[in-house]
C-alpha cells in the first residue's frame, strides 16, 4: 500500500496493517505517518501542488519563487482579488443574474434507477429536458418532462436545474479522467473475494491548480474502492478549477 | 513526469541517481524525488508543524538534493534522503531557536527485536519465552498485540473491534512491545 493510499484512505485491512508494521521498523515512514496524523490541513492539495512545482523545476530547471516572495504575492493577489470581486459584485453580476439561474446537471441515464432520478428532478422542478450524445454534451433538442421516457439507455440526459435545487452541487463529466480511470483503476476484487462492482458518487471542489480537493464519498460500496478512486482523482488529469463550488461525479466499477 | 521515458518510471532509485550523475538532467532527479514527496512532506510536517513551512521545506530539500546528488556518492538513496530531510528540518528549527518538543525528540522506532520476533522471526527457545512474556502482559496490551501481529488487523480495525480510541490502541501496542522487551531481557539476564 502506498503512503498516500493509507493517508487518504480508510486505513482498514491487511494492507493497512502491513504499512503500519513497516513503520515500526522504518523511521522514515514512521515519522512521515506521524507528521500527517499530527498536523491538520488539506494535505492532498499540498501534495498535488508540490508535485506540480517539482515537475516544473525539473522540466524548466528554474526554482519557483522563494517562500517570502510567494507570501508577498499572495497578499497582494488577495487585495487585488477583493477589489476586483467588489467591482464584479457591484456592476457585473446584476447584468448576468438571469443566466446564472440554470445550471446543467449531467445525469447518466443508462440504468433504470438513474433514469428514475432524472425524471424525479424534472418533475419536481417542472423543467425542460434536453438530450445529448454521451461523447458530446451539446444540447440538440428540447423536450417536455414526459419525453425523458424516450431517452435511449446509452444517452446522457442533461437537465437544466436551478442552482438552489442542487444545493450548488452538480454532476459533471471529465472524459480525460474517465479514460485515466479505465486505465489505472487497481481494485478489481474486494477483500472478501467478491468482484468490485458498483457505482460510487464522489463530491469535491477543484483547487486553483486543477486538482480535486476536500473529496467526500457520497455513496459507495467498498472502502477499498473509495480509496482507489480518491487516489485516481488526486493523481489523475487536471480539472477545471471550481473555486468554492463543489461538484459530483459518478463512477462505475469495474 | 510526462516527458520521461516509461522505462525510467520503473528504474530503481540508484539507476536514476546514476543517470543524473552522468548528464545532470533535472528530469531524472525530479522523477526520483517525486517518488518520495509524500514521505518528505510528512517528515517536514512532523518537525515544522505547519503545512506551508513543510511545503517550503520540501522545495528547499529538492534544491539541496540537486546540488548534493552530483557531488556525493550515494549508495542507498532512501535512508540518505531521510537523513537529509531530518537534518534540514532540525536546522530550520535551530535557526528559529525552537526547542524540539519531547514527543518528537523521542526515538520513533524502538523495540525492533520484539517486532521481529512478533513478525515470526524467532528461534524455538525464544518462542517459548515470548509466549511466557505474552501471558504476563496486561489484558488490553495482549489483546492489541495479538490482533495486530497475529491477526493482521490495522490500528483502525482494532479500534473498531475493541471500541478503544485509536490513540489508545497505538499506545497499548507501544507499551505492550516495551513490556515484552523488558520481560525478554530479564529472561536473558537470568539465563546468563
Amino acid at each position: 500500500m502506498k503512503l498516500t493510499d493509507y493517508i487518504f484512505g480508510s486505513r482498514r485491512g491487511r494492507e493497512a496493517n502491513r504499512l503500519e508494521r513497516d513503520a515500526m521498523s522504518d523511521p522514515f515512514l514512521a515519522e512521515a505517518l506521524d507528521g500527517f496524523d499530527g498536523v491538520y490541513g488539506n494535505h492532498s492539495d499540498k501534495l498535488a501542488d508540490l508535485r506540480q512545482r517539482i515537475e516544473h523545476v525539473s522540466e524548466h530547471g528554474k526554482r519557483t519563487l522563494p517562500a517570502l516572495h510567494r507570501r508577498r504575492i499572495a497578499v497582494w493577489s488577495s487585495v487585488a482579488a477583493v477589489t476586483l470581486g467588489t467591482v464584479v459584485w457591484l456592476f457585473v453580476i446584476p447584468a448576468f443574474k438571469m443566466q446564472e439561474q440554470d445550471v446543467p446537471v449531467m445525469v447518466a441515464a443508462n440504468t433504470p434507477l438513474r433514469m428514475q432520478a432524472a425524471k424525479a428532478v424534472v418533475a419536481e422542478n417542472k423543467m425542460s429536458v434536453r438530450t445529448a450524445n454521451s461523447e458530446n454534451a451539446v444540447t440538440v433538442e428540447l423536450y417536455d418532462s414526459a419525453a425523458v421516457e424516450k431517452v435511449q439507455s446509452d444517452e446522457i440526459v442533461t437537465v437544466a436545474v436551478p442552482m438552489s435545487a442542487t444545493g450548488n452541487n452538480r454532476f459533471v463529466r471529465n472524459l480525460e479522467f474517465e479514460e485515466y480511470f479505465r486505465q489505472n483503476r487497481k481494485v478489481t476484487m474486494l477483500a472478501d473475494g467478491s468482484p468490485a462492482e458498483g457505482v460510487v458518487i464522489v463530491e469535491f471542489r477543484v483547487n486553483d491548480v486543477g486538482v480535486p480537493s476536500a473529496i467526500q464519498v457520497v455513496s459507495g460500496f467498498s472502502t477499498e474502492v473509495n480509496a482507489d478512486l480518491i487516489r485516481l482523482l488526486i493523481e489523475g488529469p487536471r480539472w477545471e478549477p471550481t473555486g468554492d463550488r463543489r461538484i459530483r461525479i459518478e463512477v462505475t466499477y469495474p | 513526469m510526462p516527458d520521461i521515458d516509461k522505462a525510467n518510471n520503473a528504474a530503481s532509485d540508484e539507476k536514476l541517481l546514476a543517470l543524473y550523475a552522468q548528464d545532470k538532467t533535472n528530469r531524472y532527479i525530479g522523477e526520483l524525488f517525486g517518488r518520495y514527496i509524500p514521505m518528505v512532506y510528512g517528515v517536514c510536517l512532523r518537525y515544522l508543524r505547519n503545512t506551508d513551512d513543510a511545503g517550503d521545506a520540501v522545495m528547499d530539500i529538492f534544491e539541496e538534493l540537486t546540488t548534493k546528488a552530483g557531488r556525493y556518492e550515494i549508495r542507498e538513496f532512501r535512508p540518505w534522503l531521510y537523513v537529509l530531510t531530518k537534518n534540514h528540518c532540525l536546522q530550520k528549527l535551530r535557526r528559529r531557536h525552537t526547542e524540539l518538543p519531547e514527543d518528537i525528540a523521542a526515538p520513533i522506532v524502538e523495540c525492533l527485536d520484539v517486532v521481529k520476533m512478533l513478525d515470526g522471526d524467532v528461534e524455538a527457545d525464544d518462542r517459548a519465552r515470548l509466549a511466557e512474556c505474552m501471558d504476563k502482559l496486561p489484558d488490553k496490551q495482549r489483546e492489541c498485540i495479538i490482533k495486530f501481529f497475529y491477526d493482521d488487523k490495522s490500528y483502525a480495525d482494532i479500534a473498531a473491534e475493541t471500541l478503544y480510541p485509536l490513540k489508545s490502541v497505538k499506545s497499548l501496542l507501544q507499551n505492550g512491545k516495551r513490556n515484552l522487551k523488558i520481560c525478554l531481557e530479564r529472561g536473558n539476564n537470568e539465563t546468563d
